[in-house]
């Protein structure tokens, strides 16, 4: 027994896995459990009829006991799928070893087989571990033979556990581990739940697509000229940004640079240009077939939790309603007698910068109400009079120069994002450091912190590693991500341990589903949630909290007018097909009637008034 | 006195939170882990890098320039971790553009003046304590002028042994103003 083991403040230490389907968008089915006590060695098997009959786990899962996984969220679905109770304390080997190589892990990945790899522990090939896991993906029934491989191969992930957990102990911070371990028990709670979908809208888009993006070319392409059929020209392109007299970033090479991110900057630059921007997204891959819902209409899949450097979720762009374009989030819509609320922290990252920086002006611009408007009375660029009415142009410019400091934008990116010259983007900087000398001391600290220690971490000690080749606007905007990433999965504890139904985070929101008869009471509960977690995170600083609710028969629609006409294209489009003798969808799937009434009906995604806008809490 | 941390603690969260990214925080130790001194997070917190002491920095440029730039690396990371010792990285010396080479001929330097006490390790960074113990204290300490200016001044000191105020230093002895 190694002696770090004994000395863990636990009475019990359970190692356990889960072997289980999984079909797209639906719950786990598990059929297989290993699970052994580490310090008398206790082994627990068990398969098929003898997992499922269980009411309660085969081991201890109170205060007293250590619940050990890699990658424990998935053993939590399963948990959830028996109606097993969840261990009170979880600590997960991956999302630990994610923070001890974060930044460093390159191609290997944070699986099992490389965090063995990582510490010069024996494995099996990660073949074998393939052909095992596409075993259990393909579910029952199993040959006696297949039973006994996948006991087995259950086992040796077990077994891996146990030789790892005391190779990774003397690293580990375990009291800020079991508050990582805490959050992948609310993602399983999340991932058990889903976003409820509009199936019948959904089997609607994916049988007309084709048509659809047909349709988009032939009336926002046409708008544009730059389309010849689905393909886009760029010396068409070329012309036309010349005809309107708009500067767009080359590559070295001179030829125009044409991907996302420079077309999201020259968007938001010139709104004329948002529906090319969506048009594009719609044409690049983008695989209507790929979201996963399951049969109860639900849309799940792996929220990828710890997934990015920052610690944010990295769920699939194709499988998450989230990923795709904007506008396909109008398929969101709450079953009949509930609705869902999405609730956003206000500013949440201008308010990090201001309260971990210390800037008390930063506090105060925050604490306004409105920080971009306030930034610029306290530059002295508008009259301290001044409204969002009044200076609506200074304020958008202030507030993209405020925000885009945040990530260290530099003054080419916030000259193409303000529409303006070079010259008045190094205006905008300079004034935001005058007015917040405080933030940029801070800034810079952090930044040499990341570069002279080689790793940076946020409050609750979630480190990035300084990267061989690092890039500085990285470390800057570090602690404001990856801070409001600690604060997203506190909301989620908080909010899923109450006890709300927490449908999906959002990078900094919250989506929730309630029974309209209970709906006041979860929106206060989860708003109460997210500002307990920002009182945690920000040492007692409150953070505002703003609440969308969309109530049964209306649909969640995207702010951006763009995105809701391109939902009202896309019907159309559908409505023209089907007239000109299309076949129309045969499973419009299985929770919801194949036709729409006129309430329902996808275009109306304004018919009824229940669209509310609820501003709430309290800034500090 | 504080209750001993459980995560049991109502307040385990709060208590449990670094205060190394805050600014105005109490730098230092941060929390205490059930498994011992695991901490390893350092603060950026409050002033990063705390005065250089310039006697300390003038006695390492006389041993060599490069022995000063190391000086800088050394405090610098010493304001971070608000302590004496720190390992000194190849990272670290990188920033100033310095390399292993030339702290390998530095660090024997610095240690020879009495500067800086070197645990050395293989295959890991040096741990460096800046040593401030062999300086000269406020009382004894003497800063040795150039010999021209000190002839200056001492022509011009005042019999009870004083200098004259600097305005009066520049009119002729026994001149009237």
């Amino acid at each position: 027994m190694h002696a770090d083991l004994l000395a863990l403040p636990f009475r019990e230490l359970w190692a356990a896995d889960f072997e289980f389907a999984a079909p797209d968008g639906e719950r786990p089915r598990p059929f297989c459990l290993v699970a052994r006590e580490l310090r008398s060695g206790r082994t627990v098997k068990l398969f098929g009829d003898e997992l499922t009959s269980l009411a309660a786990p085969p081991y201890a899962v109170d205060k007293d006991a250590l619940f050990i996984a890699f990658y424990a969220s998935a053993e939590m679905t399963c948990h959830l799928a028996l109606g097993w109770p969840m261990p009170e304390h979880v600590l997960d080997l991956f999302t630990e070893y994610r923070c001890l190589t974060n930044g460093h892990l390159g191609a290997k990945g944070a699986s099992l087989l490389a965090a063995l790899f990582h510490f010069g522990l024996p494995h099996i090939s990660a073949l074998d571990k393939e052909a095992m896991r596409n075993l259990a993906m393909r579910g029952a029934p199993f040959s006696e033979e297949e039973r006994r491989q996948l006991l087995d191969y259950c086992a040796s992930d077990v077994d891996a556990l146990e030789a790892l957990l005391p190779k990774m102990l003397p690293t580990l911070d375990l009291l800020r581990a079991l508050v990582r371990g805490r959050f992948m028990k609310a993602a399983a709670r999340i991932e058990h739940r889903g976003v409820p979908i509009d199936v019948p809208s959904l089997t609607s888009l994916r049988h007309h697509w084709n048509g659809i993006q047909e349709r988009f070319v032939a009336t926002i392409g046409a708008e544009f000229g730059v389309y010849e059929g689905k393909r886009f020209r760029r010396d068409l392109f070329a012309g036309w940004l010349a005809a309107h007299d708009i500067p767009w970033p080359l590559h070295p090479s001179g030829e125009l640079k044409l991907d996302d991110d420079t077309f999201g900057d020259m968007a938001h630059a010139y709104p004329m240009m948002k529906p090319l921007h969506q048009l594009r997204q719609a044409l690049s891959g983008m695989r209507l077939a790929d979201l996963a819902v399951g049969a109860d209409g639900r849309n799940r899949c792996l929220l990828s939790a710890f997934g990015s450097v920052t610690g944010r979720n990295q769920p699939s762009n194709s499988r998450f309603i989230f990923g795709p374009s904007a506008w396909l989030r109008s398929l969101i819509q709450p079953p009949p007698g509930h609705a869902v609320a999405y609730l956003d922290w206000a500013q949440q990252e201008f308010a990090i910068a201001a309260v971990l920086s210390g800037d008390t002006s930063m506090i105060a611009a925050y604490v306004s109400g409105d920080p971009y408007l306030a930034f610029a009375k306290q530059a002295g660029a508008v009259p301290p009079s001044a409204t969002k009415q009044t200076h609506k142009e200074v304020r958008d410019q202030f507030k993209l120069c405020a925000l885009g400091v945040l990530y260290g934008m530099g003054a080419d990116s916030l000259a193409r994002q303000i529409g303006q010259p070079v010259a008045r983007a190094r205006e905008l900087l300079e004034l935001h450091r005058r007015t917040y000398p405080v933030y940029w001391a801070w800034s810079e600290r952090a930044l040499n912190h990341a570069l002279l220690c080689g790793s940076i971490h946020t409050t609750f000690g979630w480190t990035a590693h300084t990267a061989l080749d690092p890039n500085p606007r990285t470390y800057r905007n570090f602690p404001m991500q990856a801070n409001g990433a600690e604060m997203m999965r506190l909301a989620c504890c908080f909010a899923t341990e109450r006890g709300f139904g927490l449908c999906a985070p959002v990078h900094d929101a919250l989506l929730i589903e309630a029974p309209l008869t209970e709906l006041d009471e979860a929106i206060a509960g989860a708003e109460t949630a997210m500002r307990d977690a920002s009182v945690m995170v920000l040492s007692g600083f409150a953070l505002r909290t703003d609440a969308k609710v969309v109530r049964h028969p209306d649909r969640f629609v995207h702010d951006s007018p763009a995105a809701t006409r391109m939902w009202k294209l896309a019907w159309n489009a559908v409505a023209d097909l089907e007239r000109a003798g299309a076949i129309a969808p045969q499973d419009p799937g299985p929770s919801r009637p194949g036709t729409w009434d006129t309430a329902s009906h996808p275009c109306n995604l304004f018919s009824s008034s229940s669209v509310d806008q609820i501003a709430s809490g309290e800034g500090a | 006195m504080r209750a001993p941390l459980s995560f049991e603690s109502p307040d385990f969260l709060d208590r449990i939170r670094l205060s190394g990214t805050a600014a105005g925080a109490n730098p230092g130790k941060l929390s205490a882990s059930p498994q011992g001194p695991r901490e390893h997070y350092l603060t950026f917190a409050g002033p990063f890098v705390r005065p250089i002491s310039l006697v300390w920095l003038g006695k390492a440029a006389a041993v060599s320039h490069t022995a000063a730039l190391v000086g800088v690396v050394l405090w610098y990371l010493a304001g971070l971790r608000h302590g004496a010792t720190v390992p000194l990285t190849h990272r670290s010396l990188a920033l100033l553009g310095l390399d292993r080479h030339a702290s390998k001929r530095a660090l024997p330097a610095l240690e020879r003046a009495g500067l800086i006490a070197v645990e050395r390790h293989v295959g890991r960074a040096h741990l460096v304590t800046i040593r401030t113990d062999t300086l000269p204290t406020p009382a004894n300490r003497t800063v040795k002028r150039a010999p021209a200016q000190r002839d200056h001044w001492l022509r011009h000191r005042r019999p009870d042994g004083n200098h004259p105020p600097r305005s009066v230093r520049t009119r002729a002895q026994g001149e009237r103003p």
